[in-house]
């Protein structure tokens, strides 16, 4: 096996290559299209369509404007705050190609619901008529990113490894289930995780070309206009940046490290594009620019259960980032990353310890020689990529900023998604090792045995490397087939499955998306303009149900909270610990605490739906 | 283009899982091209690395054990028929007002989708069961009920994946006066610089001390207190004022034990502050609780040994230091 970070040098992905990144993009986008059909609507996720319906609806006056000669018109504060408003805590990027996608691909008009629409729908719009489903027209966008993520592994695990590394953390990524869960959706989680490794592997190309140090600018500045998480990257890569150029600076005689092309193009592009995308930063800017800062700085504090605790406000448990990791994650992946980390991280380490302990460090196998050829345009030419430091920063620090007792919790593991690329690309690489540790053996022995110097056998080659490629991977992807499609509910054989989750005391449920899977046994059995509660599933999910012919429009949405529930014929609980006094308060309006029907996943209660008795009782507001 | 091409600085590289030139490589660089591995010194065979292959079985049998856990955890889950099976078990042996307990705490929504019919709101809403001779339980996984922990059940019935328990108790506590049940027979008066008489509502239940406030009343009230639901009485208090319940004639016994706690998650959230509740027996102060906002449940017993067997008037008293969002409560009884 090899001994140090910089054993392997890149390589370049060949015109096949492209094409096998390609395939993945393509079958990921694909199997997420076709599992997130039964995948409920998240209360983010509704926000969202709402806000890319909105900013498509400028597009379309912009249109009309330039139509009647009136462009200038579009462009006007009102204009622009007119439809830019909605969600302008959040860039605008990912919306805009969600409202591009639901305008251009679904097949307008829709009948049903016009009260649901954010701006007034023109119904003589046509689209493609690609998709049926207005949820779906709106989710494809995500699934592209992360389908884009799943290749940009292949090639990004080739270039620091080899095939194997890549196609096994293409993989190993998409079947962890929760990322899998988030990329069904038309939320910007994982949509950043890409833009973020996207960004890196440009930093990381940037090191010995020149032309990358532009796209990483232009790249970052899409990263920015896509999640506010982006605003971090920088930092990481000038620490990778000056521990690659660490061994070239010296105070006598002077070389202090230069300011290379892809900061300076990460300086100016970045936010150059991040303000360019985003029509809400054309006026006003200065208040804008506050507005969404000061959201993200001084976010509300949610609840969340860990350990069996309902967390709100700091301080907050700092294990609340590895632990949801440890239970979320299959411990073979884990594994597998701890011993790449093992693997680029033995040099360096047992040198040090070798001081201390009778340790000895591996030999010293530089490719690297010196002088290095390094100029501020290929910063990093002729010296030591540290690609395993690389990794380890990006797979650490979204869990550590998320660990911090200050920080709120507020969504889960969803919230360092962007760290489990590199996770996975830490265990390609351990994998890829371990494939080319056996291969040799395996020469060895022929050689040995008289066979000469040939190839191991093809058969027993392949075989190796399928098993290498599939068994790691099998147990994610069973895992997501099985919870499938409660992903936030689902937690690994480590925690005990969804069930051994509960036992923990882990989240079973958030964003009040459970309510899908019984949409059609509400259609089928609530009687006519039947009053629900819908609990923590907001207007804007309801709404889009009943807009894509999910939930019949009769079906009426009672509101929220106490008053809600009293006035209530039908109400759900979504099975969240601190939403037990949800069940409390139907019991008392109810005068039962008996539940009509209760979707369960391996036995654990999701959401439990009452049905008011007649006569009922009164109810007693304390307030 | 030859595979060697593969490894570094290559344009077009062939489409296999790993390099042979990787291997080839390194099988140069260790001299293997040079020949078989030659025997040790004392004749036995050339060893070979075993680590490499031990490596690679470890990651299969990891793997293979996850997935084989994770089929494991799927396939253990109980069924309807269990649910349904345990649901006719305990109708057929349980008798009405006995309490039915559920394990783990996170699996009562199904327990009362197949056992609700048999129970009453209220025996779902106990502050303990110390009054109960027998208790069911109905568990899976093998999870116990925290009131039944060190108890053994006397009789218990494993249906598939759901088990039923009966726990049978010799010494059941008898309760003389529940505060709780009968708070329709108390005074409630809202003390400061004047002394505020809080007439009974009979339109919803309860005692109200001020139209204009609509919190500061006083009543049976189903409570969350540490995400768990309690049959209490809502007694909020007043910035300056002490919120007094007095029942008239309580016959009392040789403990007057009660719980305290503070309603709704978001209310503990919004506030720190704690709630003193006093205890008088007549105008005798025998008991106080200053209850913390994060405190469970939290019971309370005061010895009232030497008035076992009297009937006296027994008040409660309820004040904070301030009372924003402190929507206390609290049951009582009292005990032979």
């Amino acid at each position: 096996m090899r001994t140090a970070e910089h054993a392997a040098r890149p390589a370049r992905p060949g015109g096949r290559d492209l094409a096998l990144a390609l395939l993945l993009m393509l079958g990921t986008a694909s199997i997420l299209g076709l599992a997130q059909r039964d995948q409920g609507v998240m209360r983010d996720e509704a926000t969202y369509f709402q806000a890319a319906e909105s900013y498509s609806g400028w597009f379309a006056d912009l249109g009309q404007n330039y139509r009647r000669g009136e462009t200038a018109r579009s462009f006007s504060p009102a204009s622009i705050g007119r439809y830019f408003r909605t969600n302008s805590e959040h860039p605008a990027l990912f919306k805009l190609l969600m409202g591009l996608s639901w305008r251009q691909l679904y097949s307008h008009p829709n009948p049903r619901g016009p009260r649901f629409h954010p701006v007034p729908h023109d119904q003589t719009m046509k689209g493609l008529g690609w998709l049926t489903s207005e949820i779906s027209a709106f989710r494809l966008p995500g699934w592209l990113f992360t389908g884009l993520c799943v290749a940009l592994l292949y090639l990004f695990g080739l270039r620091i490894e080899g095939r194997l590394t890549g196609i096994t953390a293409a993989l190993l990524y998409i079947t962890i289930p929760r990322v899998f869960f988030h990329g069904q959706l038309a939320c910007f989680d994982s949509a950043v995780s890409t833009m973020w490794l996207l960004t890196v592997y440009a930093y990381f190309r940037s090191l010995e070309h020149a032309r990358w140090g532009v796209y990483a600018g232009l790249i970052f500045g899409l990263a920015l206009a896509t999640k506010h998480n982006a605003w971090f990257i920088p930092a990481l890569l000038l620490l990778h940046y000056l521990m690659v150029v660490w061994s070239d600076v010296s105070l006598r005689p002077f070389h202090p490290p230069r300011i290379p092309l892809v900061f300076l193009a990460m300086a100016l592009l970045g936010p150059l594009v991040f303000l360019l995308h985003w029509p809400w930063l054309w006026f006003d800017t200065v208040n804008h620019l506050k507005g969404y800062f000061a959201f993200h700085l001084h976010h509300s504090y949610y609840n969340i259960e860990y350990l069996g605790r309902n967390w709100g406000p700091p301080p907050l448990p700092i294990s609340y980032p590895f632990g949801m990791t440890l239970f979320t994650v299959p411990i073979t992946l884990l594994g597998l990353c701890l011993a790449g980390l093992w693997l680029y991280g033995r040099t360096p380490l047992l040198s040090w310890l070798s001081r201390f302990l009778s340790v000895r460090p591996p030999p010293y196998d530089s490719p690297f020689r010196y002088p290095a050829r390094r100029s501020w345009i290929r910063p990093g030419k002729g010296l030591d990529p540290l690609v395993g430091r690389l990794l380890l920063i990006n797979a650490v620090f979204p869990l550590a900023l998320i660990a911090l007792p200050s920080t709120p919790i507020f969504g889960g593991t969803k919230h360092w998604l962007s760290a489990y690329p590199f996770i996975a690309l830490l265990a390609g690489v351990a994998l890829s090792r371990l494939y080319r540790a056996v291969m040799l053996r395996a020469r060895r022995s022929a050689v040995d045995e008289g066979s000469a110097a040939a190839p191991a056998p093809p058969r027993s080659r392949i075989l190796v490397g399928l098993a290498l490629v599939l068994l790691p991977v099998a147990p994610g992807a069973i895992s997501t087939f099985l919870t499938h499609p409660f992903g936030l509910s689902q937690y690994s054989a480590v925690a005990g499955g969804p069930a051994g989750g509960a036992d923990l005391g882990l989240n079973r449920q958030y964003w009040g998306y459970a309510v899908r899977n019984i949409l059609p046994w509400i259609d089928r059995t609530m009687k006519h303009s039947a009053n629900v509660y819908f609990h923590d599933t907001n207007f804007d999910s309801y709404g889009a149900y009943v807009r894509d012919g999910l939930l019949r429009p009769d079906i009426r949405y009672a509101g929220m909270e106490r008053p809600a529930i009293i006035a209530s014929d039908y109400a759900m609980v979504d099975q969240e610990l601190h939403f037990n006094k949800y069940d409390y308060w139907i019991w008392d309006a109810y005068g039962t605490t008996t539940p009509i029907r209760v979707l369960t996943l391996d036995g654990v209660p999701l959401l439990s739906v009452y049905r008011r008795p007649e006569p009922a009782r009164q109810a007693s507001d304390p307030r | 283009m030859s595979s060697d091409d593969f490894s570094i600085d290559v344009d077009e590289a062939p489409l296999e899982l790993e390099g042979e030139s990787a291997i080839q490589q390194r099988i140069q660089r260790a001299g293997v091209e040079s020949g078989p591995t030659p025997p040790d010194p004392d004749g036995q065979p050339p060893r070979r690395p075993r680590l490499p292959l031990v490596l690679l079985a470890l990651v299969m049998l990891l793997a293979a054990v996850e997935v084989g856990a994770t089929l494991v955890q799927h396939a253990r889950v109980p069924s309807d028929a269990d649910w349904n099976a345990a649901a006719r078990k305990v109708r057929a042996e349980r008798k009405p007002g006995e309490p039915v307990l559920f394990a783990p705490h996170w699996v009562a929504p199904l327990g009362r989708l197949h056992l609700g019919d048999q129970l009453p709101m209220e025996l779902q809403l106990l502050s303990d069961v110390d009054r109960y001779p027998r208790v069911f339980e109905v568990s899976i996984r093998g999870a116990r009920h925290p009131w039944l922990e060190g108890q053994r059940a006397t009789s218990s019935w494993q249906l598939g994946g759901v088990r039923v328990a009966l726990y049978q108790r010799p010494t059941p506590a008898q309760v003389r006066f529940d505060f709780t049940h009968n708070v329709r027979q108390a005074q409630v008066t809202r003390i400061g610089r004047d002394v505020v008489h809080c007439p009974f509502r009979a339109t919803d239940s309860r005692f109200a001390c001020d139209p204009a406030r609509g919190w500061n009343w006083v009543g049976s009230y189903l409570a969350e207190v540490n995400h768990q639901p309690y049959r209490c009485i809502f007694v909020n208090p007043v910035d300056g004022h002490v919120m007094r319940i007095t029942f008239p004639a309580v016959v009392l016994g040789g403990s007057l034990v009660g719980y305290t706690g503070i309603d709704d998650f978001e209310n503990r959230k919004r506030s720190k502050e704690p709630v003193l509740l006093k205890t008088l027996v007549g105008p005798r102060q025998v008991g106080a609780i200053q209850h913390q906002n994060d405190w469970p449940w939290h019971r309370f017993t005061i010895d009232t040994h030497e008035l076992a067997g009297q009937t006296h008037p027994v008040s409660f008293e309820v004040t904070a230091t301030r009372a924003y969002a402190r929507s206390f409560c609290f049951s009582a009884e009292t005990r032979k």
